[in-house]
């Protein structure tokens, strides 16, 4: 009774399917393990980008999904950065350029597109609040 | 006093030539797989296509030299559609997935080229080695 209730536990602890034995007084020698096929070459994060293809997605939509999140990434002007050897002070002139151009599009992005339609929608929205015209006193 | 007979040709040279052209017509038997995996490696000089069956193995390669471009045009965009072609072609590929190497001018065009060849992809992956400040990289060019 002991030696089913063994072997058992241990194919639940070992999640393998056990080898066939006649005999229920040993458990079993050799536990199989089911031929895997070897992994795929790259590691779990061996990547700098992935896009996953929907099944009838065009060829088009694809390339500029692929071609955005590469460009998200950044991984080309590295490429090219890394090329060849910077020295400190073009690092530097460098990172001010780059924080120049990300502060002006912040800041495109903060103010209103239109001002001034802006602007006029308020004065409009202002007339009509003291616009009080009474047409049922008239009638 | 007598002339020295010219060679006409050397018997290295012809075993080399039978050598390259048996290695040419091994190349174009290459095993044809269903699924598998493109790596398209992009450098600046060159476009190099590499097809390997799901475990790694390679099966076929093609680059923009094989094709028969020579120097600088190696490494137009236009080899790197041509090489990539090639490479689908030969292989007979119907499942696959992409890994990009490189940031050559090539990589768009073979990508583009592998994308319309019929072929189902099932991922893109950008597997470009990226040094965390690793080797010092070489003088920038005065011109």
């Amino acid at each position: 009774m002991a030696a089913p209730a063994t072997s058992s536990l241990l194919s639940t602890l070992l999640q393998l399917p056990l080898a066939p034995f006649s005999g229920k007084s040993s458990p079993p020698s050799v536990v199989h393990v089911a031929r895997r096929a070897p992994t795929a070459v790259v590691a779990a994060k061996g990547f700098n980008v992935q896009i996953l293809v929907d099944e009838n997605e065009g060829e088009e939509s694809i390339f500029r999904r692929f071609r955005r999140e590469v460009m998200r990434a950044g991984v080309l002007q590295e490429i090219k950065r890394r090329r060849r050897y910077e020295s400190k002070t073009d690092e530097k002139k460098r990172k001010a350029r780059e924080a120049g151009r990300r502060n002006r599009r912040r800041r495109m992005m903060d103010e209103p597109r239109f001002p001034e339609e802006d602007a006029d929608a308020t004065s409009k929205a202002r007339d009509e609040d003291n616009d009080n015209w009474e047409v049922d006193g008239i009638l | 006093m007598t002339k020295a007979i010219p060679k006409i040709g050397s018997r290295k040279k012809v075993r080399i030539g039978l050598r390259r052209n048996a290695r040419f017509s091994l190349r174009k038997s290459a095993r044809r797989i269903t699924k598998g995996i493109i790596h398209v490696q992009a450098s600046f000089n060159n476009t190099i296509i590499t097809v390997t069956d799901p475990q790694g193995r390679v099966v076929f390669w093609s680059s923009a030299g094989t094709c028969g471009f020579k120097s600088s045009r190696k490494a137009s965009p236009y080899a790197g559609q041509r090489t990539a072609v090639d490479a689908i072609r030969t292989v007979g590929l119907q499942r696959a997935e992409v890994m990009v190497k490189g940031a050559g001018s090539g990589r768009d065009a073979a990508l583009r080229a592998i994308a319309k060849s019929g072929v189902r992809l099932s991922c893109i992956r950008d597997v470009t080695p990226m040094p965390h400040n690793g080797c010092r990289p070489p003088k920038k060019r005065r011109l």
